[in-house]
């Protein structure tokens, strides 16, 4: 290989050869003396950059490195003799303008005195791979916030379950349901990327948990298949998490003649969409209790849903029937981030 | 006053604050927090999370300074995220023990807070 201008008429077989492996790979490839002064590059520089030879050689070339990475380039090349090798990460200026980031890394050529005669070089695209990197860092952030996240939330349920406990048995039961709800919607949120939460989805997931056997007989769902953002997902589980358990120990599910109905519907009010959740308990007495339970599950529905997903929430009993409506604001305002 | 974006951890914090005997707001956004800020009439210790909605609570913490509230710092991430400003502030990693709660009370309340 070796000229800059085309093959030269005469070429041998192993300069052909060469030649064919310098164009066909997916790397660029040049040569240079002194401190990056390039005096050949193969076909790959032209087309990414769109540059002509007298764009590129010389060092011309440092004119398509992005202006914050040129110190960079240019400092790697002092260093170069010393080190005995080329080596950086810079980006390099496509022709529609873009840049991509590439890995640069040069051997020198020695002759006979072990002098440097010049210096064969590769670019190497990594611009994925950098990215990836990039979003992987974030991940993993997030991840660590996120574990962080549910250990806070299992230490507040503890603490709040063991506070309104009338003995460790009635502790150990209302606590491990309770985590097993929040496991079951952990279930839900990781498949939430490919399965969009379903307000449908939820109430199932929680129903039969609890109270299969009953599911057919006794309760009603019926709604559209609105999804739910995910951000809301675990706080509502939970409170749907409450109510089922209410329902079954103290209400229309702890009779057989009792009857669950949840319907739900979307609606506008106030510049946004709302779902409406209507939880109707008839056909049973209710027990006293239902009114208080543990008091968990009411301050969450009628306390915690308000704050933080700006729901309106309202609870009533009558001797048979129980209702429980959750208005929800589906999409809060564009300068919210979904935190999933 | 705690400041607070999850239902289920803020719903605790009050819960044992209440337990402790404190009057307790509970905001759970900046814009939230900053108009109870100027709504209730005084405001002894904030726990304040970091991270609102995606968002740093810097706005809140810049106001609870300019009136001189204790300020507890809590957060799910590293503390390597804290403005230089509030480097100083009190700060704590969630979840909390009651007794690293009571602690850090007991030793940033300011002296009116306390009955005498």
């Amino acid at each position: 290989m070796g000229m800059r201008e085309g093959k030269p008429a005469s070429t041998t077989r192993t300069e052909r050869w060469l030649l064919t492996l310098v164009e066909g790979m997916p790397q660029m490839v040049w040569r240079a003396v002194g401190n990056g002064q390039w005096t050949w590059a193969s076909p790959q520089w032209f087309r990414y950059t769109g540059l002509t030879p007298e764009e590129s050689l010389g060092d011309a070339w440092l004119d398509a490195i992005h202006p914050e990475d040129r110190g960079l380039a240019v400092s790697a090349w002092r260093m170069a003799d010393t080190l005995d090798e080329y080596q950086t990460e810079l980006r390099v200026r496509a022709a529609d303008g873009r840049y991509k980031w590439f890995r640069v890394c040069a051997d020198p050529v020695h002759d006979g005195d072990n002098t440097i005669v010049e210096w064969l070089g590769t670019s190497t695209d990594v611009h994925d791979l950098r990215q990836l990197q990039a979003e992987q860092k974030v991940l993993v952030a997030e991840l660590q916030h996120r574990t962080r996240n549910l250990i806070a939330v299992v230490h507040s349920i503890f603490m709040q379950t063991i506070s309104s406990a009338a003995s460790v048995d009635d502790f150990r039961n209302r606590f491990e349901n309770r985590l097993a709800a929040l496991s079951r919607v952990q279930g839900l949120l990781s498949t939430s990327q490919q399965n969009p939460i379903t307000i449908r989805s939820l109430l199932d997931l929680e129903l039969n948990a609890l109270a299969e056997a009953r599911v057919a007989e006794q309760v009603t769902l019926s709604g559209p298949d609105t999804i739910i953002r995910s951000a809301t997902a675990q706080t509502l589980a939970l409170g749907v998490h409450e109510l089922s358990t209410n329902a079954l120990k103290y209400g229309a599910l702890s009779h057989c003649g009792g009857r669950l109905h949840i319907r739900w519907y979307e609606h506008a009010a106030n510049d946004q969409q709302w779902l409406c959740l209507e939880w109707n308990e008839t056909g049973a007495p209710i027990a006293p209790e239902a009114q208080h339970g543990t008091g968990y599950g009411r301050r969450l529905i009628e306390y915690a849903l308000p704050r933080q997903l700006g729901a309106r929430t309202r609870i009533r009993f009558g001797a048979d029937h129980m209702t429980c409506f959750i208005d929800l604001p589906l999409r809060r305002g564009a300068g919210e981030v979904e935190r999933g | 006053m705690v400041v607070e974006d999850d239902a289920l951890v803020g719903m605790g914090l009050v819960c044992a604050l209440e337990e402790l005997g404190a009057r307790v707001f509970w905001s759970t956004g900046i814009e939230d927090a900053l108009e109870q800020i100027d709504t209730v009439d005084r405001i002894d210790l904030a726990i304040v999370d970091l991270n609102l909605h995606g968002g740093i609570s810097t706005p809140v913490l810049d106001r609870l300074q300019a009136q001189g509230v204790a300020i507890i710092i809590s957060t799910g991430y590293d503390t390597a995220n804290i403005d230089a400003r509030f480097q100083s502030l009190p700060y704590t990693e969630k979840p909390f023990t009651r007794a690293k709660m009571c602690g850090l009370m007991a030793q940033h309340l300011k002296p009116r807070a306390i009955p005498l």
